[in-house]
């Protein structure tokens, strides 16, 4: 589980990449700082503050800490006080009681452990948290569930608004919410849906039969999404931008290919001291940020017969 | 696995266990969608005047069970309601531990039945077909599956009856179909390598086929009498299934409609088209309740044919 990725984080310029035993912070010149992380968190809370703002909070043990970037890149882990702690905590354990509580308290049982990813949005409309909820920390997809949760107006509504079973990352989860609209890669393809309907649409037709989708991001309005598609024949990276409204009004297009409005070249920032990656083999991508510009990926490259891990941002230039 | 027909919309919907839908486009059977769904309970609705089309409906199986109808215009969206409302005052609703049928309303909701979403004696709850009569709720087809299927039969103020004989080799959703005759509801039921015709009120069986060892049933619908033809009495039509080798050795797969009545005796047969692969053991398939289409499905193809029309 050691290095296991949780989630990718845009804070202004600060990119914050949180992985068991440590969170690597990269400033806007790719330098990198570590700051370690000794527990392995139940759950990894994502929220939009602003545009260009993430608020990232982990709950480790019965405490959530709220993980702050400094502008030099120090990485402070603050202990939210107990009002706030409390009212997250009733989120997670009203996912764990209420939502079909039997299968998952069954499963909590058997496993010992349900690990939740949630993504929380500050868009009015409904639903506005969504719940992945998964075994462990996992690189490859992987069976999961994903909560659609309402705000219930009484303490008997049920919150409960879709649960889907997808097949997905579920360290560093690709799924993006914005605009009314929610987008994941399920079965490494790429599926979206208005969040209120509760349904997810394939985008059928749009990757090479070779490819998988690894980062997504859609646009402020929910109309074009952006994604990073991963050749496993070797043919290397493609980052796409796409007109999804077609596909969201139920009437995809016969020619997929023709909603691609345009595609991404890569503008490395490598931490200092580390080998250039081969952009067509080393390069595999984890998150888009959310105004399109940047992608995180963990990149490697060999220098003098070593092989360097590393984690980069790169500038996506549209062409 | 579940079809649905739209044929308002030329759309057929199928829906698969793991929470897949998918939308055909009829007649030329093209994929228009793929989505992923929440896993719910599918609840197909006949109404009484519109024999044509069907209505899905969706139980939630969570904590606490919901009902919503799914409309396929544009993307398709589920619309919560509280329940499934039919002339008179008769209502299925969600309850606690899975559906009520309230026969005669809110009002005797001590006449209703429960139908459980799990329960010890004949397992969980697969699935519903809903059937409307011209006056209120005539009848619910209720799908239960264990170590074998039932089929059970719940008609306003009666106890709920499993279907006599049927089950134990796996009756599917698919094969659970319904036709008219004035008042009266014609069920055939489809069995691995048998079909039974029913006639409700009642459940008392009319007919019993079994196919030939070189035939597979596709499917089957009931067809009152004076619905085709000469046809004096009730009947089913069957779609059989035939795997015959091509000229050049590979399988190709034959399908053809068979009409006959409860006399065993034959007023239709004809082909109705075929595939280059081997039709599968037990294939998924239905006819649209118009029966003008048939759509098939195995793991080498999917197709829709047009059935012919009197």
């Amino acid at each position: 589980m050691a290095g296991a990725l949780l989630d990718v984080v845009f804070q202004e310029s600060i990119v914050l990449i949180p992985q068991i035993g440590k969170i690597v912070s990269i400033d806007p010149d790719g330098k990198d700082r570590i700051s370690p992380l000794m527990d392995s968190p139940g759950m990894v809370i994502r929220e939009k503050k602003t545009s260009t703002y993430e608020a990232l909070l982990l709950r480790i043990g019965n405490t959530l800490y709220e993980v702050k970037s400094e502008p030099d890149g120090l990485v402070l882990l603050n202990e939210l006080d107990s009002s706030h702690v409390r009212a997250h905590i009733q989120t997670g354990t009203r996912v764990e009681m209420r939502f079909g509580f039997e299968r998952i308290s069954a499963s909590i049982a058997s496993l010992g452990m349900v690990h939740a990813h949630i993504l929380r949005v500050p868009d009015p409309s409904e639903p506005r948290t969504f719940c992945l909820l998964f075994d462990s920390y996992s690189p490859k997809p992987t069976k999961a569930r994903l909560l659609f949760l309402g705000a219930p107006v009484e303490a008997t509504d049920n919150p409960l608004r879709a649960d889907l079973e997808v097949w997905t990352r579920t360290g560093c989860p690709p799924i993006d919410v914005q605009g009314g609209v929610i987008a994941v890669a399920h079965k490494s393809s790429i599926w979206v849906g208005p969040k209120e309907s509760g349904l997810l649409i394939h985008l059928e037709g749009l990757l090479e039969g070779h490819e998988s989708a690894e980062a997504i991001a859609l646009d402020e309005d929910g109309k074009t999404l952006a994604c990073a598609l991963l050749s496993h024949h070797g043919k290397g990276l493609r980052i796409l931008r796409v007109d999804i409204q077609p596909w969201l009004n139920g009437y995809p297009p016969r020619d997929p290919k023709r909603a691609v409005l345009a595609m991404a070249e890569l503008n490395p920032r490598l931490p200092s001291g580390v080998p250039e990656p081969d952009l067509k083999r080393d390069v595999h991508p984890y998150r888009i940020s959310p105004q399109l510009d940047r992608l995180v990926a963990k990149a490697s490259g060999i220098r003098e017969g070593r092989i360097f891990e590393y984690f980069m941002v790169a500038d996506l230039v549209w062409k | 696995m579940t079809d649905i027909f739209f044929p308002e919309q030329g759309l057929c919907v199928t829906m698969r266990g793991f929470g897949e839908l998918s939308i055909w486009e009829l007649p030329n059977g093209v994929l228009r969608a793929t989505y992923q769904a929440p896993r719910v309970i599918p609840i197909r609705v006949h109404r009484w005047g519109n024999t044509d089309a069907e209505e899905l409906w969706f139980l939630s199986n969570e904590a606490k069970p919901s009902l919503s109808r799914v409309y396929v215009t544009g993307f398709p969206s589920l619309a919560a309601e509280e329940g499934i409302v039919f002339s008179g005052e008769a209502r299925i609703v969600p309850a606690q531990d899975g559906l009520r049928i309230l026969w005669e309303g809110w009002q005797r909701a001590k006449a209703a039945h429960r139908v459980p979403l799990s329960d010890p004696y004949t397992g969980r709850l697969e699935g519903v077909v809903a059937i409307e009569g011209s006056n209120g709720l005539q009848a619910v087809l209720v799908l239960r599956s264990w170590y074998r299927r039932c089929l059970m039969l719940y008609e306003r103020g009666k106890r709920p009856v499993v279907f006599p004989e049927v089950g134990a080799n796996g009756v599917e959703i698919n094969g659970v179909e319904i036709a008219r005759r004035e008042q009266d509801v014609l069920l055939s039921v489809i069995e691995k390598r048998e079909v039974r015709l029913f006639i409700l009120p009642g459940w008392k069986s009319l007919l019993k086929f079994k196919a030939e060892p070189s035939d597979i049933i596709c499917a089957a619908f009931p067809v009152p009498a004076g619905a085709w033809r000469e046809m004096q009495k009730d009947g089913i039509g069957v779609i059989l299934a035939r795997s015959e080798k091509s000229e050049e050795g590979k399988p190709r797969a034959y399908f053809a409609l068979r009409i006959f009545d409860i006399d065993e005796r034959t007023v239709l047969e004809m082909q109705i088209g075929s595939v280059d692969a081997s039709p599968d053991p037990q294939p998924y398939a239905r006819v649209s309740p118009d029966r003008r289409f048939l759509v098939v499905e195995s793991p080498y193809f999917r197709q829709v044919f047009r059935l012919p029309s009197e």
